[in-house]
């Protein structure tokens, strides 16, 4: 098997996990659906396959038992009651572990194939085959061969053959691998599937008259003796700790002993490994065992979007169609990085094509007239047409749909639905909405960082719902949708809120801003304390309904991708999270102007107009200003502000904030605002828009229009907020890309700000926007 | 009386495995090579096997193997030195029912034979 081989098993087993598991959960909302279940026994029985074909046999022992069960649900044998949906998602999660495992082992890296198989797949395949029949049992065999065994492989192999009279081995330490490798020490266990119970006492016996064993132990597994109790089966739980077994399996030798304690421990329910905890104590961090009795069946919802967001219909029967639409749809898979390797050539290209155009302009008007260089013309205006198209398409197969992302997050809200005792129905929304590839991968983690606030701390208990009048079930909606060239990702929950009174609080308690000072604070502006640094740490989560548990992270985060987080709450009704991020990394077109000596690139797709005003109708409007256009007050910005502040000029800082605060009338002579008054007495303002506001940015002449591709300005950019990155243009020099998001946040905040007529410890705040 | 036929190519070791054996109370067949051993296999039908591995002419594998086809039943311990580990997992893997180390420790080999038949 080569390498390529083992990467085409594991990427396309993988993306198959991860449907197979959006199914599970979903079943367990929908309930039967036999469609969905033959699905789910069409992706079993292709892991199945596939994973056998390259001799895993692990996976594909797995995988079968998954079949088995999907088989018997298939056929109204089983129903999908919510322990054996827990036992599900724990065998998706073996599946991937073993994959990972694989895939480390076939890595090459040092060591790789000692650590590979390491999961232990006994316990889960024996609460598969309990589900199917109450006659199946997994039984745990444990045996200690003599001291003075000459050749415990030999006597390891006996002990595998004797065990396959009474059922299927399922998984073994040492394994079969290591056997024929001949690493086995004097301990072994083995997990052996039968379809009928088996006299324990028998298989003891005949596992004896194998030479050289010392000791046998044979117990019926106790994989789901837990989750039987939960649904009432109520069998009683026999103390199944590993201290009862004579051998101590942390004695266990050769390469695989190690995770043997585990391995017992799973299957007794109950992740510790060093006490007799019984199957019916509350589940350890490595046990597979469901979540202390959290909601009941359905306590996750789910709803699919059908068509780009709209109603929502049979969800059920839209999503057959669309599933088995995956496979018709002709792909080819390309290394991620083989592809990440192709846009940036094509970026450094559309440079080269920009320079050249440039070169050729010039030349053109030095020649002018003469005729002799139109070929360059003609080839230049060619090569630019096939660049920007070259470019379209390579970011068009960057774009991903959200899907593969928000499919992770139903599992994900379920689990921590259930281990914090919530009652949650999760609703996706807009997953259809396409992102370039990179950023799917950043906003991933602070989505999970929202979803798991807003489930753990945003939805209060079900009690406490009922007390406050709400329906126990508590609702998280995700939702993504396209605004201008930007994606804005909603986290939305209808919990407890944030009480700004306790921000307040908490933020004056942890000393990060004065007692005096907090008073000043609207309330929009205690909320955004949340994001700042420090402000929460896990004891502080249930003084703020939750809230902050690493917001300043996730701020930042998004923030490095160009982006912005807003929060909206109110106290009793929930709060709302919405992520703006870029489209894309990569390529734009933008409105280059120049102002006080830079140059800046505008996204196009954010300028609404270009005007000229008197500049004496830019008005102060607290520290900021603002034109009144057609009848409507637009703040603005000058954008010669933040030229001299990126030049990184300590005096010009200075200057600026004294013209602030004394208006632009009365500017001192090296005020960067002279710039403006000295050219034409008339500013021009460059009108852009973010969703539905708009800001005017005062700009000191226009350049034109052009293809940009962003350069990250490393830690510059993260200094000068307002920047989403650099751009190099044709003529080599860099022009700062704007984040309009950003310079609106700028231009309304202040005079937001100064609205609430506080001055002094509000100065910080003004200028965090654009400074270190 | 259970019988056990004796296989190996050194005749010194076939006369004392058959003492042994003889002292507690097994009737004993001899043969000196695989092919010997499959013949004999075949005619006296004994209750188990004690099979050296490296014999000339068939090893001890390749009779054990013959042997199995003939009879799915048959009980083999294979007798070997040490350092032949992979052939005896072979042959384990083959259907021999065990395996002794020589020299033979006495108790072993009849600890096994009375496993294997009573």
């Amino acid at each position: 098997m080569s390498p390529e081989d083992i990467r085409l098993f594991l990427d396309e087993t993988l993306d198959q996990l991860e449907v197979l598991e959006e199914e599970i959960v979903r079943l367990e909302g929908e309930g039967h659906d036999p469609r969905l279940l033959q699905d789910m026994f069409r992706i079993a029985h292709t892991v199945k396959g596939s994973s056998a074909t390259v001799g895993h046999s692990r996976m594909s022992t797995l995988a079968h038992a998954m079949e088995d069960v999907f088989a018997a649900m298939r056929d109204g044998r089983l129903e999908p009651h919510r322990e054996l949906v827990n036992v599900l998602l724990d065998a998706v999660d073996g599946l991937r572990e073993l994959a990972a495992a694989l895939e480390f082992a076939s890595s090459g890296c040092p060591g790789a194939e000692e650590g590979a198989g390491e999961v232990d797949i006994g316990p889960l395949v024996a609460r598969l085959m309990e589900a199917t029949s109450a006659e199946a049992g997994a039984y745990e065999v444990h045996v200690r061969f003599a001291d003075d065994t000459v050749m415990p492989p030999v006597r390891a192999l006996q002990v595998i053959q004797v065990l396959e009279g009474f059922g299927t081995v399922v998984d073994s330490r040492p394994s079969i691998e290591d056997i024929r490798a001949e690493k086995v020490g004097l301990d072994m266990c083995a997990t052996v599937a039968a379809a009928s119970s088996i006299d324990e006492a028998m298989v003891e016996a005949k596992v004896y008259e194998v030479s050289d064993v010392d000791r046998v132990e044979v117990r019926r597994s106790q994989g789901s003796a837990q989750g039987k109790a939960a649904v009432g089966v109520g069998r009683v739980p026999e103390p199944a700790g590993p201290a009862t077994v004579p051998t101590g399996p942390a004695g266990s030798t050769g390469s695989a002993g190690s995770a043997d304690p585990a391995g017992l421990a799973g299957a007794a329910g109950s992740g510790d490994p060093t006490g007799p905890d019984g199957p019916g104590d509350l589940p350890g961090s490595g046990g597979p065992g469901t979540p202390i009795g959290a909601g009941g069946p359905g306590g996750v919802g789910r709803r699919e979007p059908v068509g780009g967001g709209g109603g929502n219909g049979e969800a059920a029967t839209e999503d057959v169609p669309k599933l088995l639409g995956r496979s018709k749809t002709e792909t080819i898979r390309v290394d991620v990085d083989a592809f990440d390797r192709l846009v940036r050539i094509v970026s450094e290209l559309a440079i080269d094509e920009a320079r050249l155009t440039e070169v050729q302009r010039r030349l053109s008007a030095l020649e002018a007239h003469s005729g002799r260089i139109e070929d360059l013309e003609q080839i230049t205006a060619h090569m630019n047409r096939l660049t920007t198209e070259l470019q379209e398409e390579v970011m068009k197969a960057r774009m991903t749909p959200l899907a593969s992302l928000f499919k992770r997050f139903p599992r994900m809200v379920r689990d921590t639905a259930a281990s914090s005792g919530k009652l949650v129905e999760f609703v996706v929304e807009g997953e259809d909405t396409e992102l370039d590839r990179a950023l799917i991968e950043e906003v991933a983690d602070p989505i999970i960082h929202l979803l798991r606030n807003a489930v753990g701390h945003g939805i209060e208990s079900p009690d406490e719902r009922v007390r406050r009048g709400k329906p126990e079930k508590g609702r998280v909606r995700l939702a993504a949708r396209h605004v201008e060239d930007r994606v804005v990702i909603t986290v939305e929950d209808d919990g407890g809120g944030i009480d700004p009174a306790r921000v307040r609080e908490s933020a004056v308690r942890k000393g990060m801003i004065a007692p005096d000072d907090v008073g000043s604070l609207s309330d929009d502006e205690a909320i955004e304390l949340i994001f700042q640094p420090g402000f929460s740490t896990a004891n502080q989560v249930n003084d703020v309904s939750g809230r902050g548990v690493g917001l300043d992270i996730v701020r930042t985060n998004v923030e490095r991708l160009g982006g912005t987080i807003r929060v909206k709450t109110s106290v009793g009704k929930g709060t709302s999270f919405a992520l703006s991020v870029p489209l894309t990394l990569a390529v734009f077109r933008a409105l280059l102007v120049e102002s006080c000596g830079q140059e800046f690139a505008v996204p196009l797709s954010s300028v609404v107009e270009v005007t000229r005003v008197p500049f004496s109708e830019v008005k102060p409007v607290g520290q900021g200003h603002a034109i009144v256009l057609r009848g409507k007050v637009l703040p603005v910005f000058d954008l010669c502000d933040f030229a001299a502040r990126s030049n990184g000029a300590a005096e010009a800082t200075d200057a600026t904030q004294a013209t602030e605060a004394t208006g632009a009338a009365q500017a001192g002579e090296d005020s960067p605002r002279d710039h403006l008054e000295r050219s034409t007495g008339r500013a021009l303002v460059v009108v852009a828009r973010y969703e539905d506001m708009r800001v005017g940015i005062i700009v000191g002449s226009l350049l034109g229009e052009q293809e940009i591709v962003i350069k990250s300005l490393g830690r510059l950019a993260r200094c000068a907020r307002g920047v989403l990155g650099g751009a190099i243009l044709g003529d080599g020099r860099v022009a700062l890309i704007l984040d309009v998001a950003r310079v609106l946040e700028k231009a309304m905040g202040r005079s937001h700000i100064s609205g609430s007529g506080s001055e002094g410890g509000n100065g910080d705040r003004s200028d965090y926007q654009f400074q270190c | 009386m259970p019988r056990v036929l004796i296989v190996d190519d050194a005749a010194f070791m076939r006369m004392r495995s058959r003492k042994l054996l003889e002292d507690h109370g097994y009737q004993v067949e001899e043969a000196q090579d695989g092919e010997e051993a499959v013949k004999k296999y075949v005619e006296t039908s004994p209750d188990a096997v004690l099979m050296d591995i490296t014999m000339p002419v068939m090893d001890g594998i390749a009779a054990l193997k013959e042997i199995k086809k003939r009879d799915p039943h048959a009980k083999v311990i294979m007798c070997t030195a040490v350092g032949q580990q992979s052939l005896v997992m072979e042959a384990i893997m083959a259907g021999a029912r065990d395996y002794l180390l020589k020299p033979f420790d006495p108790d072993k080999v009849l600890a096994s034979l009375k496993k294997l038949v009573g």
